[in-house]
């Protein structure tokens, strides 16, 4: 992280929004244009798995974006998106590992599809990165 | 990275203090999934039993949190990027697993079920990979020879 070249946080939150709206935006067609075609068996076979495989790239373009705010940005706003990040991995690991362990057991219980896990934890880390941005005084927080 | 012996005696302390503090808040976390197993397979169980042993192990990772929280605060710039590198590498390696898999499991490709408490032990063997290999590029481990007890550090 040392090695990064250093941007005012204003320049980094612009790069970043360089990187956040082509990815979310490829994200979410990705994820319309999949769900499409493999739920009408347009595709199947080997494509298909291709295919999924698709909008996990697109989600991590936008990760390597928000790492690299993190790496650029200043002391406090990297205090900020850690512990935001941290508040929203607490929240996804303690419900995904309560729920998956009743699962287990309790067969009327309904199955949490592990695709809205990553949503639940964008919702959490940005709640937590709104209330933290608030607490320090950075005067901004990443959506 | 090079330490002095008084450097290395505080960091021996605070990380024995680190772990100590890490294996109770782990051990809570065991404890409240045992209870969640046990009880989860009684019958007739009301909405509130049910809900509560849904949100019982978020009591223990709160706790792992904030003990995260003071670990990046105590410890010196060079570990605590390590640690942010680690909690990003078992986040992306995981999310690139979970999405993909979710998916195709979501619109029945006949995948196998990945159930919901596997991505614990998914983000866990990630970050344990990235903690290593985030030492092991930086030089952050501390050699056997940096410390002697009979020797005074050098000026």
């Amino acid at each position: 992280m040392t090695a990064a070249t250093q941007h005012t946080p204003k320049q980094a939150l612009r790069r970043y929004f360089k990187i956040f709206v082509p990815s979310m935006a490829s994200y979410l067609l990705l994820v319309f244009l999949a769900a499409y075609l493999i739920k009408n068996e347009i595709v199947g076979g080997a494509p298909k798995y291709v295919l999924a495989f698709l909008p996990g790239l697109a989600a991590l373009a936008f990760l390597y974006g928000w790492f690299r705010f993190i790496r650029e940005t200043d002391e406090l706003a990297r205090r900020v998106q850690t512990e935001a990040s941290m508040v929203g991995l607490a929240v996804i690991l303690s419900l995904s590992l309560g729920w998956g362990i009743l699962e287990m057991f309790i067969e009327t219980l309904p199955r949490l599809p592990l695709f809205y896990v990553f949503p639940l934890y964008f919702a959490a880390q940005g709640l937590a990165s709104w209330r933290l941005s608030k607490k320090y005084g950075t005067g901004f927080c990443l959506p | 990275m090079s330490y002095t012996k008084s450097m290395l005696k505080a960091r021996q302390k605070f990380t024995l203090k680190f772990l100590a503090l890490y294996l109770v808040a782990i051990g809570l976390l065991l404890a409240t999934c045992s209870i969640n197993v046990k009880y989860s397979t009684v019958d007739n169980q009301s909405n509130f039993v049910r809900y509560f042993l849904i949100f019982s192990p978020v009591i223990p990772a709160l706790l792992l949190l904030f003990l995260f929280r003071w670990f990046l605060k105590s410890t010196d710039e060079l570990h605590r990027n390590i640690v942010i590198k680690g909690l990003l590498w078992g986040l992306s390696a995981t999310m690139l697993i979970i999405i993909p898999w979710s998916f195709l499991e979501f619109f029945r490709a006949h995948m196998p079920i990945l159930r919901a408490n596997y991505l614990l032990q998914i983000f866990v063997i990630f970050y344990a990979i990235g903690m290593i290999y985030g030492h092991w590029k930086s030089g952050a481990y501390v050699k056997s020879n940096d410390y002697d007890p009979w020797r005074e550090p050098k000026s």
